[in-house]
């Protein structure tokens, strides 16, 4: 078994590792994105740019235990005090770090887009749009980059306590995003998962990759200082490390817009009951289903000037302004993205268009009919019982036998709305007043 | 090959000069360094191995001058260094290491698993080869350090203590594998014990205040230490005897 081991260190690939010391975080890795990404390999509306956005934001795990590894490596395999790594020797100032940061961040790089292929394969069958490939190369450099960083800790550190200030540093550095968007520029990945339509601001793209170039090549820099004899930091390096800082700022000085609209690709519609549907081109499968959804919870509603005049796919919007517009345009748009359930989404979303907020009741968005209720409570669960009937009527047997609407029939139910649809517009309707209520 | 000083110094910064005008020259063979604590041994050999760059003086490993980037470059390949306090990787077999050391010495990766059997057997630690380093002695740990100095045969051996702290019988084996090694190569041993140099080395120098005072064969030393002490340098009259011995090659300057 050790003379295995030994035949497996002296190969190219692992050559001068020791194999468990790479082996297990490949393995790691891989079975943490496989994990990461399983589910999404059944989901509806697959797109590029979501594939573009996920090859950062499933490194956010992965790059963690990359990052611990080669912290584990350096520590362990670049101590002055080892026979092999002494500041003298030949190879210690370049190669062999060179050589380690190679073949660790080689396997777990390597792992990890192993583990992206079958998404990759479901994309590739099934999904719309173009990749956007300097979001990717971005991803790709910031995991090498914090890969180098772990490697960093290693050599500076010394000790096994460089690992977990190695996870701790690079899990802070991932999750930054989540705090504050300026972050963004500095992560592998946004705050939220893009879809089509939309693509990552190039110029965050750009800068994004830009900075991690510079952040691997000041590490690698860094870390040949440190193990060369006798070791010394010149001026010049220190400059290096200044324009790293430097160039670490500007984010935070002028936050880059995250996202753009993209405008490409055309769109497919398709016209009922006087409503107009359109998705985007790339989602042509997913507009049967929406007007399959949404057109029974508009014709349960009855004939009125609530009911949009189209329902729009977000994919096709242009600009924030024209969507934050659509309420007055008449028209309602819908986020069709990867992973979305148009069975659970548009009888919401169509339910929703139609009765007013609850918030107009002075509740507080509550809605309760219990003996403490308050009065705006109970209006509210009025609103809130017309949107989980209208929401209903999108499926063929969606009888509401629960609630205020339980057991009322379609024709009577639109009768009521439309004598009373003012009323309800500003939450004036108590539940004593349901006709099929007692 | 020859290792030459010529008038080196060297001092730390803001301290006094450690080494001063030192000149010697180590032939091939066993060359013993002895010298009192704070002496400059561990100076030298640090100059001597380009842990320490060269500022003043000269200071040649064949013709290869350290106080060049290049010659400091060309130099390290030639060289093979056994630190006095050393560690192995635990996880790694012996042969392992030390084909990671020729490795690290500028072997190409396809010859260094030959190249550490071959030291494993110049230290005669081949049964072992697949042991993990965690599971030797000290003596054969000192022996895994000799072979990961030697897998690249280099043509200069510098040895720091490589006796200390072995019981008699690990420093008896440490000594014969040392003394087959000079044979064919310059090794230099900078120790404390009287009875490695003894042993070991074909000539002698002793370094006192930042200079060779003495350098010379051991029966040259052994009738210094005997004319100064008037006894054998053998025995618990010895670290008298030494120290009278450095205050005479003092005396001497």
């Amino acid at each position: 078994m050790s003379s295995l081991w030994s035949r497996m260190a002296a190969s190219a690939p692992f050559w001068p590792l020791p194999p468990l010391m790479v082996l297990l975080p490949a393995c790691s890795i891989l079975a943490l994105t496989l994990a990461g990404t399983w589910s999404q390999l059944s989901w509806r509306a697959l797109d590029w740019v979501h594939f573009s956005g996920q090859v950062g934001a499933q490194a956010r795990l992965p790059v963690v235990v990359a990052t611990g590894a080669a912290a584990l490596v350096a520590a362990r395999l670049t101590r002055p005090s080892l026979v092999f790594a002494q500041p003298w020797q030949p190879r210690l100032e370049r190669e062999l770090p060179l050589r380690h940061a190679l073949v660790i961040t080689g396997w777990c790089l390597g792992a990890y887009l192993v583990g992206l292929i079958p998404l990759t394969v479901a994309v590739t069958v099934r999904g719309a749009g173009m990749v956007n490939p300097v979001a990717i190369l971005g991803s790709l450099t910031g995991f090498v980059a914090l890969v180098l960083l772990g490697y960093l800790c290693g050599v500076i550190v010394r000790g096994l306590l460089a690992v977990p200030v190695a996870i701790g540093s690079v899990f802070v550095i991932t999750s930054l995003p989540l705090v504050a968007d300026p972050w963004t520029a500095l992560a592998l990945q946004l705050p939220f998962a893009p879809s089509l339509g939309m693509r990552e601001s190039t110029a965050l793209g750009f800068y994004r990759l830009g900075f991690f170039l510079l952040l691997a090549t000041a590490i690698t820099w860094t870390v040949t200082c440190f193990l060369r004899a006798p070791r010394r930091l010149s001026p010049l390096h220190s400059m290096a490390i200044i324009v790293v800082v430097a160039a670490a700022i500007p984010p935070h000085l002028h936050t880059f817009p995250l996202m753009a609209y993209s405008q490409d690709g055309g769109e497919v519609c398709a016209e009922r009951g006087g409503v107009r549907y359109c998705v985007h081109e790339g989602h042509t499968d997913e507009l049967a289903p929406i007007i399959e959804l949404a057109a029974p919870v508009f014709t349960a509603y009855g004939p009125s000037d609530a009911i949009p005049d189209e329902v729009r796919d977000h994919s096709l919007a242009t600009t924030d302004e024209e969507v934050l517009g659509g309420i007055d345009d008449g028209v309602l748009w819908v986020r069709v993205h990867p992973g979305w359930d148009p069975y659970q989404q548009i009888p919401e979303v169509a339910a929703a268009w139609l009765v007013p907020d609850l918030f107009v009741c002075g509740s507080e968005g509550v809605a309760l009919m219990d003996d403490e209720a308050e009065p705006e409570e109970r209006r509210a669960a009025v609103l809130a019982g017309l949107q989980a009937w209208l929401a209903s009527r999108a499926f063929e047997n969606g009888d509401h036998e629960d609630g205020l609407f339980a057991g009322a029939d379609l024709d009577e139910v639109r009768t009521w709305i439309h004598r009373n649809e003012d009323r309800l517009a500003v939450c004036e309707v108590e539940p004593e007043e349901l006709p099929w209520w007692s | 090959m020859r290792v030459t000083v010529e008038e080196l110094a060297f001092g730390y910064r803001g301290r006094k000069k450690v080494l001063n005008n030192l000149t010697w020259t180590v032939e091939p063979g066993v060359t013993g360094l002895l010298g009192p604590n704070g002496a400059g041994k561990t100076t030298l050999l640090s100059l001597l191995v380009t842990l320490l760059p060269v500022r003043e003086g000269r200071l040649l490993i064949g013709e290869h001058d350290l106080s060049t980037m290049a010659g400091r470059s060309r130099a390290r390949r030639l060289l093979g260094f056994v630190p006095q306090h050393f560690s192995l990787a635990g996880e790694l077999t012996v042969a392992d290491t030390v084909a990671y050391a020729a490795w690290a010495h500028g072997l190409a990766r396809d010859r260094c698993a030959r190249a550490a059997r071959w030291a494993l057997e110049s230290v005669d630690l081949s049964e072992f080869a697949d042991q993990r380093t965690s599971t030797l002695s000290g003596g054969q740990r000192q022996r895994v350090g000799i072979a990961a100095a030697l897998a690249h045969d280099p043509r200069i051996l510098v040895l720091d203590e490589p006796t200390a702290g072995l019981d008699p019988g690990q420093r008896l084996r440490v000594r014969e594998v040392v003394a087959g090694l000079g044979e064919e190569r310059t090794v230099l041993v900078s120790t404390h014990l009287i009875e490695d140099v003894a042993h070991l080395c074909s000539r002698v120098g002793v370094l006192v205040g930042g200079r060779i005072e003495f350098h010379g064969t051991f029966p040259e030393l052994e009738a210094l230490i005997e004319d100064t002490s008037g006894g054998s340098p053998y025995g618990s009259g010895f670290e008298r005897a030494y120290d009278r011995l450095i205050e005479r090659v003092g005396g001497h300057r």
